[in-house]
């Protein structure tokens, strides 16, 4: 009994010398700190969840219709070089209307007698 | 349960945070002895008794309040320190080949016998550890059920009506597993106990 009696005494002993070790302070500091941190149960609880699921489709319905309007805006967006061809092809049709080149001998004959006659 | 924590449990699941911390307040020693008890180390202890009241905070909603709330927070509790030690286990069979053959303890976690220069009695102080190292040792050698009884009679201070509620046994059974659990550590730390009684 006295056996017994001695090792719960000694047990005890042991049991203090651990308590000694603690900083109460710092355990409840530090359990709080546990208690406010989300944990990763918490996030698969989040996305449980319809609120994330509803959140999840509009994102990735937003960055589906966000992608393919950019890409439809660059297909019809123009560079510099295209504009200044195209606006080279406007003047030069422009030009080609009044001042074309006579296409046949007839042409180039009216031409000539046009040209004789201001002279003249 | 006591009037006391069922008041507390109520008000904590309507959001008081005030009664939560006196909860922990309540129990915060008996959870860090029953942690050291399965764990023989004061850092391991103290995580898992705060891991066991973050527990109690998020499920506390899922307590029916029929049993006590200690008898629910002592199965919270070591089930949390049968998982840490398992997990430990596990990492020491993983990368046991790159410790040294000398470290036998990095499975256990007890903390290892270095006599403490600044104890007044430097003997003395050496032979505490020495001492917690062989209860250490023997407590872990118990049948779950008697290591169960023994830690919450003797680290926790329970009654035996709760420890009998808390591991699912007959009161007699209980007596029965404190009887087993005793003379087996006493036969394993005799040398010890008759030098410390000194």
């Amino acid at each position: 009994m006295n056996k017994k009696k001695d090792m719960l005494n000694m047990i005890n002993k042991d049991l203090e010398s651990a308590q000694d070790k603690v900083d109460w302070s710092e355990f409840d500091k530090k359990l709080n700190a546990k208690l406010y941190k989300p944990s990763i149960f918490d996030i698969f609880d989040f996305m449980l969840k319809p609120q994330f699921a509803t959140a999840l489709v509009l994102l990735l319905a937003g960055t589906f219709v966000f992608k393919n309007v950019t890409r439809l805006e660059k297909d019809t967006e123009l560079s510099i070089e295209d504009e200044i061809y195209i606006q080279e092809m406007i003047l030069m049709s422009e030009l080609g209307e009044e001042f074309s080149l006579p296409s046949s001998d007839q042409e180039l004959q009216e031409d000539y007698q046009m040209l004789s006659s201001f002279n003249s | 349960m006591s009037s006391e924590d069922f008041n507390l449990i109520s008000r904590i699941k309507e959001g008081d945070d005030n009664a939560f911390n006196l909860l922990v307040n309540k129990y915060k020693t008996r959870a860090f002895n029953v942690a050291y008890a399965y764990l023989h180390n004061a850092q391991d202890a103290q995580e898992i008794a705060q891991d066991a009241f973050v527990r109690v905070h998020r499920s506390v909603g899922r307590f029916d309040e029929k049993s006590s709330f200690y008898t629910w927070f002592y199965r919270i509790l070591i089930n949390l320190c049968i998982d840490f030690r398992r997990k430990k286990k596990m990492k020491y069979l993983l990368f046991s080949q790159f410790k040294s053959k000398d470290n036998n303890d990095f499975d256990t976690g007890i903390e290892h016998s270095i006599a403490d220069p600044s104890a007044d009695n430097p003997a003395k102080s050496a032979f505490n550890k020495e001492f917690h190292h062989q209860l250490s040792k023997a407590i872990d050698t118990l049948p779950e059920k008697q290591k169960k009884a023994f830690v919450l009679r003797h680290y926790a201070n329970l009654p035996l009506k709760e420890i009998a509620l808390a591991i699912g046994a007959a009161e007699g059974t209980v007596k029965s597993h404190l009887s087993r659990a005793s003379k087996s550590l006493e036969a394993r730390l005799g040398d010890y106990i008759m030098e410390g009684s000194l």
